[in-house]
């Protein structure tokens, strides 16, 4: 008996069979897609679902890596994205694992992608018809930090009984002058479910509104799914006196120049020395690639060009 | 001058080669093997056959040693692979009061059918640590007493059932109806979680759950939080045949032997409303050679029996959702860990915000403090 | 725990049933899967599907696909009076789905039923709670067209302004049931239009006005 299943792992490993194509059996894909479909057809509901173990952490994109395995197909193209970014390690992993368990074409451009999964980010550049975005979601539940009982938030998305969370953000504004969530802020999805949109920065929570594209939210550890399709109402809880607002930078993008995107500020010396720069990496690069420059790259330091600098400064 | 990072994929298959190097250690030693492993850690590998959920000695040895020696990463390696076996079918209930004995104790009577029996067990050994283990020095076999030949043959009944025969003890919950068939149990990793949860799935939760958590919680009911009375009416570890119904033949057959431990707690119990005072019972059942792990069990069990029992829910190990979603350490690991993966556009909006907040509250207070000079001036 | 039961047939009927399944399941179900999740995200739409599937009539093939792509042994079946008692299906379900099939419209995960007069009522079917809405049926209802005629003009997630379908023949009863579904949200069932080669699909979500022909061509995909 024993015997026999290492000689399985061997095989396995070995050659990869179709059924083990993008990793998941079929019984686990179906349970899945099921998931998936009504998911979608009731918009910011978390649907549960019984998570795998798969071969990553829990908490280290297990859900998005589990809808992603469900939905890709051979004639997808794939991009994944961590922080914004295509090349952090965990992004790169996870796309790693796609290219050889589903040997899928995968991309960094936003653009040239059909599947996105991402952690913590949504691409500047406008999603497209046709195009899915896969978030990766460490706690589904908006209202986890004010009710930590499963039983409870059950019955509040029940009867849409979301009191709890008016009055969090109110004291906020109350105590501090402003409501003081920053990421991971609440959205009400087409008039009915308050939904976590994953420790994306509110930044980005306008994107999610009416977007061309269908969004999928996979929490493996917490085991929901859920999903907005496109054209969806998506509005960000705020009040009228209190209007809800995103983060605004002072400075372009140091290295292309780029404004209304967000940046994450990188520390240069030990001296307070810091720099400003894209988080989303593939938009940087393709506004740089088109010649727009910001006041720290390289080429303008050398002084190698002027326009450049021009152009940094009017993008 | 600041450089976008690259080569992440570099960064990780380098990182991946110095693991396999650390792993290995020093190359004049010899590779530990996996029988090694199996026969002289043999209890690391029952842990990671019982939290992994998963019954294969060579499969956890293997974890083990990929793991080097790290028992919950040994757990998640079980665990991953298992989630990918086809589900080819459904064992009958094994039956453990028809177990093959190698230790046998109750805490409850002196003596009873069958014996007491103490088999390969730290108990009573004097914790010192012992010169001759860090040698290679003979080991006797074991002395073979006839009478414990005798014993074997004799029937074991377990003690629930001998205290149930006087009517003292609460039944098996859900027993069938005589000629009825037992209900189905449920499987946590094949449907959706869901609270309120039924007792099938609790006790799957709590064999696959951490050891350490378990054992806390179990601890703390005995402290007071949530005290259930208990008695160890039982603990025994041996072996038992797993047997499958096959429809085509239209008869049980047997797949083999596994190795459990099963702890049955005995508790008093004051009686509610609807039922008389009796005994009632925790239950802990794990994989291999683990009775800590057995009568943490049995502990939470009864404690997370509450509900059915109307007892006040007060203390920590008596809530459902607060013991069950925290159990699993494969879990808990992950999420724990995912800390050390970047945050920093979350960080980011953190910080502006901080500093927001700050300069707003040095603002304020640098009024306050003209407006008190000036007072003071006054 | 469910369980599927294999009808003992006889060894010719087993054969039979054998034959049809899904050529290259994996890569053929995730094409469906994708195709049904895109006409779930855009109401409306009517997605061309194509598949090998060979299924005892009269269920068509593109619903025997969906159904191998989406249903198994945890998922009740539910099929309609034109399809339940027919022998060869049923092996054919049981063989290539190998989901139990159940009398009682609302114990079912899928339901089969023809879009012809005598439909069962939608209000049949589980329409999940507010605590669980997602514990709801999900209807492939067959029909010989589909087309985007201004019949129906619909609203509602997924649908930019408005996307406009035609469906026949379904029964006169259906809008106003659909208009009763509609408003349980977020309880209710969702449907699944299965033609000969394409579907369209009807989440919950999904508002019907009837036909406004003036405002009807532009929002064809």
């Amino acid at each position: 008996m024993t015997s026999a299943t290492l000689h399985d792992i061997e095989a396995q490993q070995g050659a990869i069979a179709d059924y083990n194509f993008a990793y998941l059996d079929e019984q686990t894909k179906r349970m899945i897609r099921r998931a998936i479909l009504k998911g979608i057809a009731i918009p910011g509901y978390q649907v549960p679902f019984a998570s795998r173990e798969m071969p990553m952490p829990y908490g280290w994109g297990t859900g998005g890596v589990q809808v992603t395995a469900s939905i890709i197909g051979p004639d997808d193209t794939l991009k994944v994205i961590d922080q914004g970014a295509d090349d952090t390690t965990n992004a790169v992993s996870i796309r790693a694992f796609f290219a050889r368990m589903a040997k899928v074409r995968t991309t960094t451009h936003t653009a040239e992608a059909t599947v996105i999964q991402t952690r913590h980010r949504i691409p500047e550049e406008p999603l497209h018809e046709g195009q899915v975005i896969v978030f990766q979601v460490p706690i589904p539940e908006p209202l986890r930090f004010l009710e930590p009982r499963e039983t409870e938030t059950r019955k509040m998305h029940a009867v849409e009984d979301y009191g709890l969370m008016h009055v969090k953000l109110y004291e906020d504004i109350a105590q501090k002058g402003h409501i003081a969530t920053n990421y991971a802020y609440p959205v009400k999805v087409k008039g009915r479910y308050i939904m976590d949109p994953s420790p994306t920065p509110k930044f980005d929570n306008p994107k999610m509104h009416r977007s061309e594209a269908l969004q999928l939210y996979g929490a493996g550890r917490e085991m929901r799914i859920y999903a907005i399709p496109p054209y969806t109402d998506v509005v960000s809880l705020d009040f009228e006196d209190y209007p809800f607002e995103i983060q605004h930078f002072e400075e372009p993008c140091a290295l292309c120049g780029g404004t209304d995107v967000f940046l994450d500020e990188v520390i240069l010396d030990d001296q307070g020395g810091r720099m400003f720069v894209c988080s989303d990496s593939d938009y940087c690069e393709d506004r740089r690639a088109h010649g727009h420059r910001g006041s720290l790259s390289p080429d303008i330091l050398d002084g190698a060009s002027a326009d450049g600098d021009k152009e940094g400064t009017e993008a | 001058m600041y450089v976008a990072v690259k080569g992440g994929e570099a960064a990780i298959k380098a990182a991946h080669e110095l693991l396999a190097d650390r792993r290995r250690g020093d190359r004049s030693l010899p590779a530990i093997t996996l029988e090694q492993i199996t026969e002289q850690m043999a209890l690391a590998v029952d842990r990671v056959m019982s939290e992994g959920a998963l019954y294969d000695r060579e499969l956890a040895a293997l974890a083990i040693k990929q793991a080097r020696g790290d028992m919950i990463e040994a757990i998640f390696l079980m665990r991953a692979y298992r989630t990918t076996l086809p589900r080819l079918g459904y064992s009958q209930p094994i039956d453990t009061g028809k177990m093959t004995i190698e230790r046998r104790i109750s805490a409850t009577f002196k003596d009873l059918p069958g014996g007491q029996i103490l088999g390969p067990t730290f108990d009573y050994t004097h914790r010192l640590l012992d010169p001759s283990l860090a040698t290679d020095e003979a080991v006797p076999e074991p002395q073979t007493i006839e009478q414990a030949e005798d014993l074997a043959d004799e029937p074991m009944p377990r003690v629930s059932d001998l205290i149930a025969g006087e009517g003292l003890m609460e039944p098996d919950s859900a027993a069938p109806q005589y000629g009825s068939d037992w209900d189905e149990p449920g499987d946590l990793t094949r449907k959706p979680m869901q609270f309120p949860m039924e007792r099938d799935l609790r006790l799957q939760a709590l064999s696959r759950g951490d050891e350490g958590f378990l054992l806390s919680l179990g601890y703390s009911t005995q402290r007071g939080f949530g005290r259930s009375h208990p008695f160890a009416g039982e603990i025994r570890i041996g072996e038992v045949d797993v047997e499958m119904e096959v429809p085509e033949l239209g008869f049980a057959v047997s797949l083999g032997r596994i190795q459990v431990s099963e702890c049955q707690m005995v508790n008093q119990f004051k009686g509610s409303k609807t039922v008389p005072p009796q005994f009632t019972r925790g239950y802990g059942l794990v994989f291999g050679q683990s009775e800590r792990k057995a009568m943490s069990m049995a502990l939470c069990d009864r404690a997370l029996r509450a509900r059915e029992l109307d007892e006040d829910i007060l203390a920590p190990a008596q809530d459902e959702e607060f013991v069950i979603s925290h159990a699993d350490n494969v879990q808990a690991t992950g999420f724990v860990e995912h800390l050390k993966l970047p945050h920093y556009v979350d960080f980011q909006a953190e910080l502006k915000l901080v500093r927001r907040m700050q300069s707003e509250f040095f603002k304020a207070n640098s009024h306050k403090d003209a407006d008190e000079e000036q007072e003071a001036a006054q | 725990m469910t369980r599927t039961s294999f009808n003992k047939t006889s060894l010719e009927t087993s054969l039979e049933a054998m034959q049809g399944g899904l050529g290259e399941p994996v890569y053929q179900s995730q094409r469906i899967f994708r195709s049904l999740m895109d006409a779930m995200a855009r109401p409306g739409t009517i997605k061309p599907v194509a598949t090998d599937a060979r299924s005892p009539l009269p269920m068509l093939p593109l619903t025997a696909a969906v159904l191998a792509t989406m249903a198994d042994a945890d998922t009740p079946v539910w099929l309609d009076g034109t399809m339940k008692d027919i022998g060869a299906l049923n092996d054919w379900l049981t063989f290539h789905v190998g989901a139990p099939l159940v009398d009682e419209p609302d114990a079912a995960t899928f339901a089969v039923l023809s879009g012809k007069r005598d439909m069962p009522a939608l209000e049949s079917f589980a329409k999940g709670g507010q605590d669980y809405p997602d514990r709801s049926a999900t209807l492939l209802i067959q029909v010989e067209r589909l087309e985007n005629k201004p019949d129906w003009s619909l609203s509602g997630p997924g649908i930019k302004d408005t996307q406009s379908l035609a469906v026949s023949p379904l029964s006169p009863l259906f809008v106003a049931q659909w208009q009763e579904n509609h408003k349980l949200f977020p309880r209710g069932v969702d449907v699944v239009f299965v033609a000969p080669d394409t579907i369209a699909c009807l989440p919950r979500t999904t508002a019907i006005t009837l036909g406004h022909p003036a405002s009807s061509d532009k929002q064809d995909h």
